[in-house]
């Protein structure tokens, strides 16, 4: 079956359909590639690098605020 | 692949790369592990009574000892700053067990407290450094929450010495509000505790309006007589503005004394009043005679009138572990 052998109201249907995914296409050809990786916990314990401190001399006996 | 982790009720669903709730417990290498291992953020040396533990060795020091994380989120934390933060926001100390152990013997410290925070989430660091203290004749003391599944629980028992564990209502609906979490796992875990021969002692932080009415403390009180015992210290603790919960007032003194009065008319034998310095809130008296056994004024120790663990008047002995 060729086109011209369907009811030109069919047709106009079918042609309309095709189109739907060709746009769908060309949006997702024109966004632009993502630069940055979405922030996820893989990528924070991926990324650690634990900020260590020296322990000085006197740290133990200095007075602080926590609880217990 | 996917890791579930099995050491707090949470039981979090990890993906490869991903934290659970406490924001230390990671899924990596396929091993949940602790971001925290032997970085701890906080270190101090801290009277035993600061903990509070009234009855394990009193007037002496105790290194102290937390990481960062939590498995709890109370809007009242108040060591928010460090239970709520992440691992790699922290500035931490690197000190392997052995190192800490070798601190505390250095500082002539008796004891190591994992406290602060929550130990629980930092459970291998725990572990680990409570069978080396073990090793060197060191006590080990935890300061918790207690929210923890009973297997990871019976583990770490065997190393542990003592244990303050904040117990903070007898409400379920007040664990869901305020701590985002349940009253069940904590209520079994106070059971084990003192079923494993740990000294334990218990912490009950009273809210103005959340959990400081004479029915929420008697219930308190009366569960604490039938499961651990009337010989369970209970500290009853002031609330101050913290964190989230800024909106009600500090926690009056009369409320306090009330809940002394309560627990003790409950049969508990040893309440202390804490977070407030009141006159005679913090003596130890003994149960039988009520003999002045030890004299406190806030953490410090004025008189010690036991003689080997025992009333001096009517030679009862005072539960405990004094020396």
């Amino acid at each position: 079956m060729v086109m011209n052998d369907i009811d030109p109201k069919r047709r106009l249907l079918l042609s309309a359909l095709t189109a739907i995914p060709l746009a769908g296409a060309a949006i997702l050809t024109l966004r632009p590639p993502r630069t940055t990786p979405k922030p996820t916990h893989t990528t924070a314990a991926a990324t650690l690098a634990p900020s260590l401190r020296p322990l000085h001399p006197n740290a133990l006996e200095q007075p602080h605020d926590w609880a217990g | 692949m996917n890791l579930q982790c099995t050491l707090c009720p949470r039981l979090c669903l990890l993906a490869p790369g991903q934290c659970g709730y406490c924001r230390v417990r990671i899924n990596l290498d396929a091993k949940v592990r602790a971001l925290t291992f032997a970085r701890p953020v906080a270190l101090h040396l801290d009277p035993m009574e600061k903990k509070p533990l009234y009855h394990f060795l009193p007037a002496t020091t105790i290194l102290s000892l937390a990481t960062v994380g939590c498995n709890l989120h109370c809007i009242n934390c108040q060591n928010w700053q460090i239970s709520q933060a992440n691992p790699w926001d922290s500035e931490a100390y690197h000190l392997e067990p052995e190192a800490l152990v070798a601190l505390t013997i250095e500082r002539q410290a008796p004891s190591i407290a994992y406290t602060y925070t929550e130990p629980l989430v930092f459970y291998e660091y725990t572990l680990a450094c409570a069978r080396a203290a073990r090793a060197q004749g060191i006590y080990n003391v935890l300061v918790s929450a207690a929210y923890i599944n009973p297997e990871p629980l019976a583990q770490l028992l065997p190393w542990i010495d003592a244990a303050n564990i904040d117990l903070k209502a007898m409400d379920d609906t007040f664990y869901q509000r305020i701590c985002d979490a349940t009253l069940w796992p904590v209520l079994d875990a106070l059971i084990a505790i003192k079923a494993a021969g740990v000294w334990l002692e218990v912490t009950n932080l009273l809210i103005p309006t959340l959990n400081d009415s004479n029915p929420a403390i008697a219930e308190l009180c009366r569960w604490v007589v039938t499961n651990l015992g009337p010989d369970t210290p209970i500290h009853f603790s002031a609330f101050t503005p913290r964190y989230k919960l800024q909106n009600l007032p500090r926690t009056p003194a009369a409320t306090l004394l009330r809940a002394r009065d309560i627990a003790r008319d409950a049969g508990i034998h040893h309440v202390y009043l804490g977070n407030l310095l009141l006159e005679e809130a913090n003596h130890t008296y003994c149960p039988h005679d009520n003999t002045l056994l030890i004299q406190r004024r806030g953490f410090q120790i004025l008189a010690n009138h036991l003689d080997q663990g025992r009333c001096p008047t009517c030679l009862t002995p005072c539960p405990g572990k004094w020396s």
